[in-house]
This record gives structure tokens, sequence and C-alpha cells, in this order.
């Protein structure tokens, strides 16, 4: 992979350094979404997600004087709102003596509305069954392969972020695959996946 | 790397700084692109404008330089060390003694058997007689209310044999009788705030009243902070126990070693005896019989249920000749009296032989006291 921190990225983390009120405006604006999102994965109050947010951006700002040049930005932002949504989830969790905040990673997959209108009835039964199978994989799994794909980090990067080494991250997300693709085969639908797959490729190939 | 064809879906996940791979097997091929959408169409949700826009004008107010609370705080935090650290270093840093006190005990002192004034360090001066008297004045000190003599030094040293007494009085007016046995280190002039004198062995002091320049008395184990009032200290290097009775007035006493007037300290009311003891640095307070501490003064020995070995170490002092019990004698029995020291030792003996079925025997330079055959 490419080194991803453009000169864009260098040149607006700088001004955040420098204390730039508009590098902090425009940080908001690109990442804050993105943050937002990530927020819901751990609790559904929207309040404590933003509390997390405007916290962020504000230590961000008092200790400017402190923060490395040349990181990635969406890394650096999700990790510290990572650590910041972890100690609510650890002082909310505290009451129930309840497992690790890792542990409350929640997404829920679902076929897209629209595929589902448009698929032939077995189709869409695989789709279903791809998704249930995605929901069954375990948080840490699912918070690896939502960092990387929904988020474009690297392993490296999620490693970073989940405090795991780079081989069990990698690890992480080569088996939640593994078992996608083995329950899938598994399926008593596995020849609808030759239709599905026709589908899939005409799909694929509009993008 | 397995064929392309053999790929399956985990192997399509790709690393870091490869782009990930592509098999030629369309099903897995599909499914990888199944998942990776269903994956990234997950957890989308999106963020109303408004209120994101909201939450950006509650931050934005955050987002001015303020001072920094740590350069803001850190006057204040350090004094407040300061003040601290100064608290400290006054409260357990040993202190050094008072420059009297440091003289005092740096002070050799060589035996003498006539009492003896050192003017400074070298010059000495012997008083005859058994009670020598001595007056400071403004012109320098009177001895025996003839000779007067310019007392330049600033500290005088008294030495009071075994056998003598002396009765001074100092240059504010105070009056202090001294026993037997005993050594006053004092300033010829009080020129200080604090009139201050060091005491070994037993004086009876008079102080006179001056609330601008309080009186104190250090000895080894117990020190005294005089309100203008009269009162006796005894406090003797060979006695396990030193005290201090008041007669009048007001005192504040204290263990020597105790760095501050604090909460060890006490004050005394007339007819309280502070006791120290020099083994485990105990200070007592009880009320006495003020008569029985200070009949010395007179030329009285007043005992009530003391052991007779103290009586003796008394005696030993005021008559300055080694009195001894022999060894089948612990001498822990208590005996109460009222001896005259006026009168020759050998009266006194008898009185005591007499009233504790005693006789005594003079061996050179002792005398021993045995039990009667």
């Amino acid at each position: 992979m490419k080194d991803r921190l453009t000169a864009e990225d260098s040149i607006l983390w700088n001004n955040v350094i420098l204390g730039d009120q508009q590098a902090y405006r425009e940080l908001y604006d690109i990442y804050a979404d993105m943050l937002f999102r990530y927020g819901l994965r751990y609790v559904k109050d929207t309040s404590t997600i933003k509390d997390c947010i405007q916290d962020l951006f504000t230590s961000l700002y008092h200790h400017r004087h402190n923060l490395a040049r040349n990181v990635n930005i969406r890394f650096y932002l999700l990790r510290s709102f990572r650590r910041k949504i972890h100690q609510v989830v650890k002082k909310n969790a505290a009451v129930l003596h309840t497992a690790s905040p890792e542990e409350y990673f929640s997404i829920v997959y679902e076929p897209d509305a629209e595929q589902l209108q448009i698929a032939a009835e077995q189709q869409q039964e695989m789709l279903r069954l791809l998704a249930r199978e995605l929901n069954e994989l375990p948080a840490r799994q699912k918070e690896v392969l939502f960092l990387k794909f929904n988020c474009s980090l690297s392993y490296e990067e999620v490693a970073g972020i989940m405090k795991i080494s780079v081989p069990t991250c990698r690890t992480l997300a080569y088996r939640a695959f593994r078992q996608l693709r083995s329950n899938m085969e598994k399926a008593p639908l596995l020849p609808l996946m030759f239709l599905l797959t026709a589908w899939l490729s005409r799909q694929h190939y509009k993008f | 790397m397995p064929d392309k064809k053999h790929l399956k879906l985990e192997d399509l996940l790709g690393n870091d700084h490869e782009p990930p791979a592509q098999s030629d097997d369309p099903l897995q091929q599909e499914m990888a692109a199944a998942v990776q959408r269903m994956i990234t169409g997950a957890g989308t949700e999106t963020w109303d404008a408004a209120d994101k826009a909201l939450l950006w004008e509650n931050i934005v107010t955050e987002l001015v330089p303020k001072p920094s609370v740590y350069r803001y705080l850190f006057p204040k935090i350090a004094a407040a060390a300061v003040v601290l650290l100064t608290v400290a270093a006054w409260l357990f840093w040993p202190r050094p003694a008072h420059p009297l006190v440091q003289f005092a005990r740096g002070q050799h002192i060589d035996s003498v058997t006539d009492t003896r004034l050192i003017l400074g360090q070298q010059s000495a001066v012997t008083l005859k007689g058994k009670n020598a008297s001595l007056v400071y004045g403004g012109k320098g000190v009177t001895i025996n209310a003839d000779s007067t003599l310019a007392s330049a030094a600033p500290y005088n040293t008294l030495l009071v044999p075994y056998g003598r007494r002396a009765r001074l009085q100092l240059e504010d007016g105070t009056i202090v009788q001294l026993n037997a046995g005993s050594r006053l280190v004092y300033p010829a002039v009080f020129r200080d705030k604090r009139r201050e004198v060091y005491l070994e062995g037993e004086a009876f002091f008079e102080v006179a009243p001056n609330a601008a320049s309080p009186f104190f008395v250090y000895a080894s184990g117990i020190e005294t902070e005089v309100l203008g009032t009269s009162f006796n200290i005894s406090a003797y290097p060979d006695d396990k126990q030193q005290s201090l009775v008041l007669a009048s007035g007001s005192v504040r006493t204290q263990l020597a070693s105790q760095r501050i007037f604090g909460k060890h300290s006490r004050q005394l009311k007339p007819g309280e005896m502070a006791t120290v003891n020099m083994e485990n640095e105990n200070l007592q307070v009880s009320t006495v019989n003020i008569t029985t501490y200070t009949a010395w003064k007179d030329g009285r020995l007043l005992f009530y249920s003391v052991p007779l070995k103290d009586i003796l170490k008394k005696l030993t002092r005021y008559y300055n000749i080694q009195l001894e019990l022999s060894s089948a004698q612990p001498g822990l029995e208590t005996c109460s009296g009222d001896l005259d020291l006026e009168e020759n030792l050998e009266n006194v003996l008898d009185v005591i032989c007499a009233t504790n079925s005693l006789r005594y025997e003079r061996q050179g330079q002792r005398i021993i006291l045995k039990e009667k055959n």
C-alpha cells in the first residue's frame, strides 16, 4: 500500500499543530462523521459520542504542542477516540461487572434493501445467509473488519488502534473470512452460489 | 503463493504493502466482492448535519488560546512548595544549639574545691567561703559585697563545688541560689530579647519580671520558659531524673530534646513539679509540697518518703564527702525527716543512723553506713 500521508493531510496536520482554528474546522468536517459512526459501534447514546468527539477535539487543541508530526490523521484520531470511548464504556460497565470494552463492539450486517429488491429469491437467501454468518463473527473480528474496510486502515494501523500485534490483527481478519467461506460452502444453498455469482459480477462491474 | 485458480476468500484479503490478490475462481472472486460490499455497507449511519454543526459550535468555544493551567498554577505551586519545605526544614533540620548552650556544653571544667567564677574562657576568680555571693550591676560584678570586677566576657560561668553554695544576682535583678555541685552559665549583661541561662545541678530562681524579655533556663534534660516567677530546678547530670518545682508565678517547661514549644510542653501552676525521666524522656507533672524542694537554700533538707540512697547523694553534694551504704544495704527503704544542714555532718549522720538502725564509719575520704550489729 502506498504512503497514504498526502501532502494535503500533511499541511492540514501542521496547521492543527500550529493551532489554526480553520484547520480544526476542516479536521472536524472531514473526520467527525467517521468518528460518530465508530462511536455508535460502542454506545447507542449519541450524546455520549458527541461528548467524546468534543473532548477529543478540545484536548487535541490544548495538547497540540505535544502532537507528533507526520502521522496518519485518520489513524491518530481513531486511536484517541477509541481510548475515550473505552473509558466511558468501562465506567458504565464497572457497575455490571462485565467483560472488557472490546466486547461491546457491535455492528449489524444486513443485505442492502435495494439489492434484495432486484435479486432473485434464491439470491436473496444467499445474501441473508451471508449477513447472518457475518453477524455471527466475534466482536474483535468485526472491529478489525470495520477498521480495515470501513475506515480504510492498514493492518498495522488497525493493530495500533486495537493494541494488538500486526500478525494477530491479520489472523483475526483471515479467520473471519475463512469462517465465512467454510460456512457458506457448507450451506445447502451452495449450488445457488453460481447464480449469485452471475448476479454479483453484473453488480460488481457496474461500479 | 497458491495457484490463482485456487485462491480462497481469505487469501483475497491482501497485505498492507501489496494489492489484494485476485482469484481466477469466479465464485471466490464474487464472494469476496459480496462480503466486502456487505461489510462496508454496515455501520454507515448518517449524522444529522445540523446536529454535527451544533457540536462544532460547542467545540469552537473551547478552541481559544487560554493560559496553560500549569503555567497559571506554577507560581502558586512553587510558593506552596517553598513554604512547605521551609516549615519542614525548620521542624526537622537538626538545629544547632543556642550559642549559650553550645558554649556551656563545650566548656572544659576542672574539678574545683572552691567556688569559682570564670569570665569567658580563661580568667577565673576563686571565691572563698561556703556561701559566696555575687551581684551583677552596671559596673561589673561585686563579689562577697566587697571587691568589684569588670566582666567584659560575654558569658560568665559560676562553678559551685560540692560542699559549697552560692547566691547570685544577675544583671536584670534575677536572683539565683545555686546548690552544691552546680554550674550556671549566663551573660554578664542580657542584651538579647531573651534572657537565657544554662544550668547544671540545682538552683532556685527568682526571676525579675520583664514581659518584653522572657527568661529561659536550659538544662540538659529540661528547658523552661519563665514568665516572672520563682522556682527550683534540679538537673544534676548524675541523676536519673531532672525536675522543676514552681514556687510562684508561671513557667512553661519542656524536654530539652523537643525542638519547639509544642504539645510536649507544659505550663505549670505554683506547687506543681515537672519531672523529666532522663531514660525514657518522659515529662510528667505532679503536685508537690514546695518547701521540700526549696528548703536547701535555707540550709535545710526536707524529705518525705525518699529512698535513703537519694538522701545520701544530696548530703554527699552538700558536705562534699563520699557517703556510701555497705553493700548489704540496697538503700531503697524510704525515710522522712527534716535535717538542719547548718549542723556539722556528724550530727546529721547521727540522726540518720538513729532512725535507720545504722552506724557509720569513716574510711579515709569516705564514710560508710553499716547495719548495726
